[in-house]
């Protein structure tokens, strides 16, 4: 049903072919959002987009378009992954001979993965011992709250609703 | 203590002697209350609580009371509502409220209408005035099904302690079960209302009060009228005195009220008028942070209704429960064998809705008024 939608705006604004691609990467990542879950998964489709990127540099116009959007995008995500890339944006706009930025963003790219896979070892710590922690809350907020029940009637009032 | 709860309950010290003597009467359990002021230099009952127990024995067929000599020991097995009319001349040391109240828990499970004129003290430092139970304890009651026209508080007079000199004509209708009801949603703040009363002093006293009550309340809600009350020659009582009564009403038709009153003649050092108007108005703000569908004066006259409910649940929303109001529910415990839901709702700090709300859940008892005439 999205998808059908998606193309129906794509046949609307066909005016170059360009901005057709955009959309479609624009698809793919909302996706991606859609299903949070796997951080892994997400920062792999970034990759990809940004390959998308390297092959369309000849185009300087739409270029700086681009990095609009990926901005954007990347507003939308968490810290984490827009301190990422932010080195990789200067470095684009600093425009130098398409080899030279091959390199430097296959060299960014794997200086990426490695700072990613961390922060996802790091974003994953949270998940640890979820049920001992919502116990411990659990009990801290029962101390907290006082047990006006047994302040009114006494504590033979436990043993009368215990069974 | 509860030994022999089946017929009846012993207890000690002069404390809740009301609660003790209204619950007695309503569930037909002797009490027996032993220690009355036993070590004190003027032990056993004093005249104001002889006083309370003649009104027991007016409204009632067929009571035992039996006193020892020093009045340190009472014992009351209590007879049947009678209800009907009466007439009492309440002791100057309690205002008639400190009757009023336990006529209110006990009124609608007479055989006949009640039709009270109690005469006294109608505002004091001590016990609700009638002005207050008239807002408050009425419109609550007709929340429990228990309304129409004959349901009526009248200040006839007006007297101050410690002469006193007033007189209040109570009617209430007799019903055959209570309503149960559910009462979560104290709404907000619509308006405020209010009586600034004096007797026998000038009645720029009244003005000089609303003008400071006004001077405090005015910055919250525009919705404010406070109306002023100087009694005259015969209605005036038999000592002088002043004293303003605040009720803030919210939209779901919950009251909330705060009062003060001067210092009676010859006790204490006279109290300006600015004082009492700008206290009074502090004194209902804390009324409303505290909050609930029901204001405290008036916690343990709902909680009984709610026990005496049909059986069916009964809900209702609670500021902090006063230490009266715990005791109470001690008591209801001991002479209805029902205990309470009580559960604190914390409120968020942004949320606005004053301090900690208990909500209190109970099951009626299923009480019929058997001794209603049926028509």
């Amino acid at each position: 049903c999205k998808e059908d939608e998606m193309e129906e705006e794509e046949g609307g604004a066909a005016d170059s072919g360009h901005c057709s691609e955009e959309k479609e990467e624009e698809e793919e990542d909302e996706d991606d959002n859609d299903d949070d879950d796997d951080n892994e998964e997400e920062e792999d489709d970034d990759d990809d987009g940004k390959a998308d990127e390297e092959e369309e540099q000849d185009e300087k116009d739409d270029e700086e378009e681009e990095e609009e959007e990926e901005d954007k995008e990347h507003a939308e995500d968490s810290d984490i992954e827009t301190e990422i890339a932010a080195p990789m944006n200067i470095s684009k706009k600093v425009g130098k001979s398409k080899a030279a930025m091959l390199l430097e963003e296959t060299e960014e790219d794997d200086g990426d993965a490695g700072e990613l896979g961390n922060e996802s070892t790091g974003a994953l710590k949270w998940k640890e011992g979820l049920a001992q922690k919502a116990s411990e809350a659990f009990l801290r907020h029962q101390q907290a709250a006082p047990n006006l029940r047994k302040l009114v009637y006494g504590s033979v009032v436990e043993e009368q609703d215990s069974p | 203590n509860n030994n022999m709860a089946s017929q009846g309950l012993t207890y000690e010290g002069c404390n809740f002697f009301r609660q003790r003597l209204v619950l007695s009467t309503l569930s037909g359990k002797w009490v027996k209350i032993k220690n009355i002021r036993s070590k004190d230099d003027n032990p056993g009952l004093q005249d104001f609580e002889a006083s309370f127990i003649r009104l027991m024995d007016k409204i009632t067929n067929g009571t035992r009371i039996e006193i020892n000599q020093t009045g340190t020991v009472l014992y009351y097995q209590p007879g049947l509502l009678y209800g009907g009319q009466v007439e009492h001349d309440c002791n100057p040391q309690r205002s008639v409220g400190y009757y009023l109240e336990a006529l209110l828990m006990m009124a609608p499970f007479m055989k006949n209408p009640l039709r009270a004129v109690l005469r006294g003290v109608t505002n004091d430092q001590k016990d609700p005035s009638v002005d207050t139970l008239k807002v408050t304890a009425i419109s609550l009651m007709k929340n429990f099904g228990i309304d129409g026209d004959g349901l009526e508080l009248k200040i006839i007079k007006r007297g101050m302690p410690p002469g006193g000199g007033g007189e209040v004509l109570f009617t209430c209708p007799v019903r055959k079960t209570i309503r149960p009801v559910q009462l979560t949603e104290p709404g907000k703040i619509k308006r405020i209302r209010g009586t600034a009363y004096s007797v026998r002093v000038s009645p720029q006293m009244a003005n000089r009060l609303v003008d400071s009550a006004r001077s405090i309340l005015n910055k919250f809600i525009p919705d404010i009228y406070i109306y002023t009350d100087h009694m005259k020659g015969g209605n005036a009582g038999m000592s002088p005195g002043f004293g303003l009564i605040l009720v803030a009403e919210t939209t779901n038709g919950t009251f909330l009220s705060a009062e003060l009153a001067s210092n009676p003649q010859g006790q204490g050092s006279p109290v300006l008028p600015e004082d009492l108007g700008r206290n009074c108005a502090k004194l209902l703000l804390e009324e409303v942070y505290r909050g609930g569908c029901v204001d405290s004066t008036n916690q343990s006259l709902a909680l009984l209704y709610m026990t005496l409910g049909q059986q069916d649940v009964s809900k209702i929303l609670l500021g902090p429960l006063s230490p009266y109001t715990i005791e109470f529910l001690r008591h209801i415990r001991d002479f209805f064998q029902i205990m309470f839901k009580i559960e604190v709702q914390k409120q968020e700090d942004d949320s606005c809705k004053g301090g900690d709300k208990v909500l209190m859940t109970c099951v009626g008892a299923g009480y019929a008024n058997i001794s209603k005439t049926l028509k």
